[in-house]
Order: structure tokens, then sequence, then C-alpha cells
């Protein structure tokens, strides 16, 4: 009887849990915007919009719908207008992909995109409620140069002596032209950080497309030698400085980069190869027939005594 | 005896090329050593140097919360100590709003304190630290509204076996991007209604904001069929208030969605401390054929 009323009891307990997880439903976009002020004609840009749930248990189906009268056909959903999160899935990357037409007209468009989660269907005689969330859309073009960009990461990797010292810099474009920083200098200070060994501007500079993303690469050449040391860097926007930072990197022997148990990986692969070469061509008995080819023919004869 | 001979010929020459290849690319280095015949025995004081803290970096950048949950965010450094790598004992770190300050106290909006952080190996004088917090959906975001221009910043603190510490932030620090989210009772149920009645009591949905913005939302719906039959109820005989109305007092719902004003605000607490509830009445038409009927309701958050 007690264990009758104990089973009643749990069931009642995960009926009410289960009534209560399908009490409400949850969904969030993040940025709820589409933003962007330095359009030309003829521009791409992308952006994520993180489409979010706390409580991922079964898989949800999206719905995309742009309201956006003119420039509709600006946009392309990766990866789609209809597509399904997978269960388990707190955060989903949505990009939107925005081509403005090479003749399109100086203005500002405005629109909404509307994400909806459609969850599974209400009860019958019921209303099924459909949570959603929308974007705002403002896209300004003109035939305005922009230029700006925004630093998402620096770094000073380890090298090996006698190699530039490398500044590499992860950029975001924010601008319709192409970027990279105006100027990039460097101090080099010993392993303590007291005084300056080196010091000078890192050139060579690579550029990053209007609206994307990527790595800057700027190089020293330098007469360090092994050892630890700290490089301040300054790293300047259109003259001003944006960046000022401090980080270690090692000067290691020359070749001791890369190496996997002391040695280059493709020693490695090399070993690797000549063995499984050799195991191969005796398994398939092509030795003899590749001798008598190059016309060697190997005879043994016994030693007389 | 040939044939021992022309089976070792192949393994003779893997051997070779082994040899080869090492003598080509595997030149192992025998370290020397000098030895010294005139030794002395000096004696020094070595004394303790603080640590530093470099390389720091909080990730992901941008940092996007998730709805009405937490989100990991991870910040790692290099802590460097000249008494050696092992000599750091410990690291803590405080992931905030720039605006707040690293002084800041630990507060779910703006404020998280991470009382130890993982250490790695140390290499030389340096050791590697990773600390995790765990951001709450309402963390106040930087990317727009009242702390536009701000960051998410993280401050690593190592400590080294005489407690002297040290301390470093991220040069490059994310912004912390708004949310527009909610949390929305999952169905109405209007119950059994006669041809030409109207509802007598208001069925309550809750809208509740999960996400780190203020919203508002907008309200569309479709006709309600019949499970049994071709009849339709119109979309326009359900109405929803702000406050238990009567029908005829509310707005009609419509397939066009519609904005509605809510009264929450940001949430600074979880769960939710920002919740609307949203009423509803249903006139059902003379005439209208019996039967049970379902439809859709759509409830988007949009910005405030």
């Amino acid at each position: 009887m007690k264990f009758k009323i104990s089973l009643i009891l749990l069931l009642v307990f995960f009926l009410l849990l289960f009534s209560w997880i399908n009490l409400a439903f949850g969904f969030g976009i993040s940025p709820p915007r589409v933003f962007n002020d330095h359009l030309i004609p003829g521009a791409h840009f992308e952006q994520t919009i993180t489409l979010t749930q706390a409580r991922p248990e079964t898989p949800l189906k999206i719905e995309v719908i742009i309201d956006a009268p003119e420039i509709e056909d600006w946009f392309e959903i990766k990866p789609g207008k209809s597509f399904t999160i997978p269960a388990g899935v707190q955060q989903f990357p949505m990009k939107v992909s925005v081509s403005v037409p090479k003749d399109a007209g100086y203005a500002t468009y405005q629109g909404k995109l509307t994400i909806r989660a459609i969850p599974a269907e209400g009860g019958e005689g019921q209303i099924a409620v459909v949570t959603g969330a929308v974007a705002d859309i403002q896209l300004r073009v003109s035939g305005e140069e922009f230029s700006d960009f925004r630093l998402k990461g620096v770094d000073t990797p380890n090298i090996e002596e006698g190699d530039p010292i490398k500044v590499v810099m992860k950029l975001e474009n924010l601008g319709n032209v192409k970027v990279r920083p105006s100027r990039v200098y460097l101090r080099i200070f010993d392993q303590y950080g007291q005084g300056v060994v080196e010091e000078g501007e890192a050139t060579g500079m690579n550029w990053i497309e209007p609206f994307k993303t990527g790595k800057v690469i700027a190089k020293m050449p330098n007469k360090l030698s092994i050892g630890e040391y700290w490089a301040e860097i300054e790293i300047y926007k259109d003259g001003e400085l944006v960046l000022l930072d401090k980080r270690k990197f090692h000067v290691v022997e020359k070749g001791a980069l890369g190496k996997i148990f002391g040695f280059h990986w493709w020693r490695w692969v090399l070993v690797a190869g000549v063995i499984l070469a050799g195991i191969l061509t005796w398994k398939l008995k092509l030795w003899g027939k590749a001798l008598a080819k190059l016309g060697i023919r190997i005879k043994v004869e016994k030693i007389k005594r | 005896m040939t044939e021992k001979v022309k089976k070792s010929i192949p393994w003779l020459l893997i051997l070779t090329l082994i040899v080869l290849s090492c003598a080509m690319g595997f030149q192992l280095g025998v370290p020397k050593i000098k030895a010294d015949t005139n030794t002395v025995t000096p004696t020094v004081t070595v004394g303790n140097a603080a640590p530093t803290v470099s390389n720091v970096n909080l990730t992901p950048h941008p940092i996007v919360v998730t709805e009405n949950t937490t989100t990991t965010v991870t910040c790692t450094a290099t802590l460097t100590d000249t008494n050696g790598g092992n000599d750091i004992s410990s690291a803590t770190a405080t992931i905030y709003r720039s605006g707040v300050g690293s002084n800041c106290s630990a507060d779910d909006n703006n404020c998280y304190k991470v009382a130890s952080c993982t250490l790695g190996t140390a290499s030389g004088n340096d050791r590697p630290a990773t600390c995790t917090a765990d951001i709450w959906f309402h963390a106040e975001p930087t990317d727009s509204g009242t702390y536009e221009g701000e960051t998410w910043q993280c401050e690593v603190t190592a400590i080294d076996s005489q407690s002297a510490t040290g301390s470093g932030t991220d040069s490059t620090p994310p912004e912390l991007e708004a949310q527009n989210a909610i949390t929305v009772t999952a169905s109405i149920n209007y119950g059994t209604l006669s041809p030409g009645a109207t509802s007598s009591a208001s069925e309550i949905i809750t809208a509740t904001t999960t996400g780190n913005a203020a919203v508002d939302v907008q309200l569309s719906g479709t006709d309600m069929t019949s499970t049994s039959t071709t009849s339709t109820i119109p979309v326009g005989q359900q109405e929803y208030a702000l406050s238990s109305v009567e029908y005829g007092s509310g707005t009609d719902l419509s397939g066009t969605p519609a904005p509605l004003e809510l009264e929450s605000v940001k949430p600074t607490t979880h769960p939710s401390d920002q919740s609307d509830d949203i009423y509803w009445r249903i006139g059902i038409p003379s005439g209208q054929d019996p039967g049970t009927y379902t439809g859709t309701t759509t409830v988007d958050a949009i910005a405030d």
C-alpha cells in the first residue's frame, strides 16, 4: 500500500514537472538589429545573429521573414529562411548576408527581420503560442568612403633566431574601404621587462577587405639572440594610438619551431613513408621485378673452400 | 642460402634508407658540458619577485548571453614569475563591465569574481591560467544602450608563494551583445463556449523578459480552424489587453503583427523579475458550427 502511494506521488510529481516544462517557451536573438551606416553601391557584408534558447530539449523549427520593402532581395540567410536547430543547441549562429546592388540609390533603407521559433503544435481546442523576435534593419547607402577598424586580438608568437618579430593582429574592418593599422611600433625588452634591447617599426602589413574580419601581420627585423623577451606594442589608427600592450615571446634556435618529439614533422613523414613503401613493395613482391627492370641481377653462389 | 639473401635485400634497403634519413635530418645534439676545475662556493640570497600577468584574453569575442540561463566565458592569461613558474601558487580573476572597474563588488549584472583559476603546467618562468565564469542572461550589454562604448573586461591576478601579486587586463576586450528575448506561456485554452457567447473570464499568458534588454511585443494570429469541419473562427474574434477587461474593450487580434507596449524593463536578477500578463478573451459568432477549434497566436519580442 505504501509502495502504491509512493508510486502515485512520484507520478504526480513527474506530471507536474513535465507540465511545468511545457508551460512556457523562451527564445532570444542577439544582437536584435542589422545596422550598417557605411554602405556603398556594390558593397557586401555579413553579420551573425545568434539565436538562443535556455531549454533545447527538442529540435526547434525556425522561420525567418524579411519585411524590408525595396531591399528584400539584398538579403541571404544562412542556413536558409527555414531550418531546424538540433536538440541540445543553446546558441545557434545565423548568418545574415547583405549584398548591395551596384545601382542602389543613395538612401537609408529600413525593415524588419522576424525570426520565429515554432514549437510542437498545441493540443486540440487550444491556441498554440509561437514565440519570436524581431531584428530591426537599417542600411544607409552613400558614396562616402569610411575607414575604421576594431582590434579583436593581438599576439606576438615565438620566433626562430634570425626571423623577424611578428605582431599578429585580429582586426574587424568596420568601414567600406580596405584597412590596416597606420603604424605598429615595437619596443623589445629583456626577459625582466627592464632594458630596451631593440625598437623600431613593424612593417609589411597586409590589408583587410571592407566589412571583413581577418589577421594582419606586421614584422620587424631584429638581431635578438635565443631567449625570453617582452614586446611593448603600439598600434595606431590614423595616427592615433589605439593599443599599448606588453606581450611575451621567445626566440628559439633555428628549426626548433614546429617539431614533434624534437624533430620536424616532415622528417617523421619521410621515415614513415620509407618504411611503408618498403613493406608494401615487399608484400607485393615487387623488389625482384624492379631490380630486373633496372638490369640488376643478383647471383648467389656457394663459396668453395 | 640464396633464398635467404634474396629475402634480406629489401630489409637491407629499408634499413639503409632509414639510416640515410636519420643522417640527413635527425642530427641529435649532445649537450656539451664543460668542466670547470677552479670551483668556488658562492653564497647569494635570492629575493622574491612579484609575478606579472600578460596575454590576457577574454572570449568569446563578442560575448553572447543565452536567454534565461547562463553562458560560460573564458579568460586566459600567461603568469610569469622570475623565481620560476612553479612559484605561482594561485590566480583569481574579475570579469566586469569596464565602467564599474575591477574593484567592483560581485553583481550578476556587471561583475563576476572568479575565486580560483585553473593553473597549467609551468614552463620556465611562465604558467598559463584559465579562468571561467557563468554569465547570466541579464548581464549588461555594451554594444548599445546605456553602456554603449564600454566593453567587458577581465583582470587576472597572480599570487606567488610569498603572497606577492601582479595583475593584468585584456588589451582587446570584447563587447557583450544586447539580446531581445522572451519566455511566453505555451498555449491559451478558452474552454467550452456556446455560439454567440463571449469569455466570462480572461485567459492569461505571461510574457517574461529573459534577455538583457527591455522589450515590447508584437502580437498576431491565425483564424481558428475546426478539427472536424471546414469551419473557422476569424482571428479578430480574439481580443487582448494588459488588464482583465470585458470582451469588446480589448484590442482585436489580427493576422498583421501589432505592437503592444509592455511595462517590463531590463531584468536585473534571475529568475527574471520582469514579466507582463496579457489577458485574452474570445467571442464566438452566432451560428458557429459546434466543434473543437485550434489556432496559433504569435508573440514576437521587439525593441522597447
